[in-house]
């Protein structure tokens, strides 16, 4: 088996030159290609971290910007239900007011009204009085020939207007 | 032609490489695979920083997930403080790796099928650890061979054993790495020495029946690819471990 033969020189010359060829690797793996690619993968890493920050801010700013788009929506909802309630009760009021102010104007109409007619009658009560009284006399007398008992006739009159 | 035998072990055969100049200073056909991996691997990370895209592209991928996959195991396995080793384990983990896949194909050599050369690397990286233990723990680090919660009658018995397991660290190390790497190229020698073997004694009923071990030889590439690349792992992230070990202590 040649890899026993260590009678051969080559078989330990190939240890001391892999040695020398592995060291030169070593060196520049370590001072040149390694740190370099490190470099490399990590300027990338930190370009993704800075995008994906940068996509997550503007998606916090987009919800932001929704919730607020929202709730002035809301607000605006809500300030013109109040507006509309609002009017509709000025409007109520209004005419409540108006409405009473009717109500009382005629109110007062009525009694005035009213009161010309008992005004009225009572002055008609008062002018046909003489006269109903000088015609019930006058039949009494006619009809017994005594004058009338004056009392009795007035008792009669009055029941009669009542 | 009929008493021709299969020759399995030539393929490990060192010779000098580079012509003159490997003739003069014993630079072998393994280091000639080693500088050419080495190259390899340089000149990935040349390709890949030539850009450095914020986008990789596919060799730019190729370098920066090995890059990644290394780190990631080292810093898995050690910690934080792995990330100082982490060039070293690099740097080992891709030598191997190349050598691994490089050797794979015809003609090509395997260096890390030499005892040798897995033995050095192992020899090393027990040494290094060894040396990683005392300096972050002085004369303490012995005490790594006494494991805590064990009764103090057992020592006697286990810190011997303790001891042992701990040198023969390098030796499971090398071995492994050496033996899957020699048993596939055997392998792959014997069934293809097999067909040439059945085509000779046989003549055309041989070539048809050397089907088989061309079928067998088909499976055992792709398998080989997996031990290729899983033996360098293994060797890693077994690097890994002991430096762990000599870090953390336990």
């Amino acid at each position: 088996m040649p890899q026993m033969n260590f009678a051969n020189p080559l078989t330990f010359a190939q240890v001391v030159w892999m040695a020398a060829i592995m060291i030169v690797l070593y060196v520049l793996m370590a001072r040149w290609a390694l740190p370099r690619i490190g470099t490399v993968i990590e300027n990338r890493k930190r370009r993704i971290d800075d995008d994906l920050d940068a996509a997550m801010q503007a998606r916090t700013e987009a919800n932001r910007v929704i919730a607020e788009l929202e709730r002035a929506i809301r607000e605006a909802h809500a300030e013109g239900r109040a507006a509309i309630a609002g009017a509709m009760n000025d409007a109520k009021d209004k005419a409540r007011i108006e409405e009473d102010a009717l109500k009382a104007r005629l109110e007062a109409d009525l009694a005035h009204a009213k009161e010309e007619i008992e005004q009225t009658r009572r002055a008609a009560v008062a002018v046909i009085r003489p006269v109903a009284d000088d015609v019930v006399r006058t039949l009494v007398e006619r009809l017994t020939g005594r004058p009338a008992e004056r009392a009795a006739i007035d008792r009669a009159l009055d029941a009669v207007q009542r | 032609m009929g008493n021709e035998s299969i020759d399995a072990l030539g393929q490990f055969k060192l010779t000098t490489g580079l012509g003159a100049f490997g003739r003069a200073f014993e630079f072998t056909n393994s280091n000639e695979m080693m500088l050419f991996g080495s190259a390899i691997v340089v000149a990935l990370y040349v390709v890949a920083l030539r850009r450095r895209a914020l986008v990789p592209g596919r060799l730019q991928g190729l370098a920066e997930m090995t890059y990644e996959f290394v780190h990631q195991m080292v810093i898995d396995t050690m910690g934080p403080e792995g990330a100082r080793f982490f060039p070293f384990v690099f740097t080992l983990f891709a030598f191997i790796l190349v050598g691994n896949i490089l050797g794979l194909f015809p003609y090509f050599f395997a260096f890390t099928s030499h005892i040798a050369i897995t033995g050095a690397l192992a020899v090393f990286v027990f040494l290094l650890s060894t040396a990683v233990g005392f300096w972050y723990h002085g004369i303490g680090f012995l005490k790594f061979f006494s494991p805590p919660g064990v009764p103090g009658w057992l020592l006697p018995l286990l810190i011997p054993i303790e001891i042992i397991s701990y040198m023969s660290r390098p030796i499971s190390l090398s071995v492994r790495l050496f033996a899957n790497i020699t048993a596939g190229h055997v392998m792959w020698e014997v069934f293809a020495g097999f067909m040439l073997l059945l085509v000779a004694s046989m003549g055309a009923v041989g070539a048809m029946a050397s089907i088989i071990p061309l079928g067998l030889n088909i499976a055992l590439t792709a398998l080989e690819f997996l031990v290729a690349v899983l033996q360098a792992y293994v060797f890693a992230i077994l690097t890994c471990l002991y430096l762990h070990d000599a870090i953390h202590m336990h």
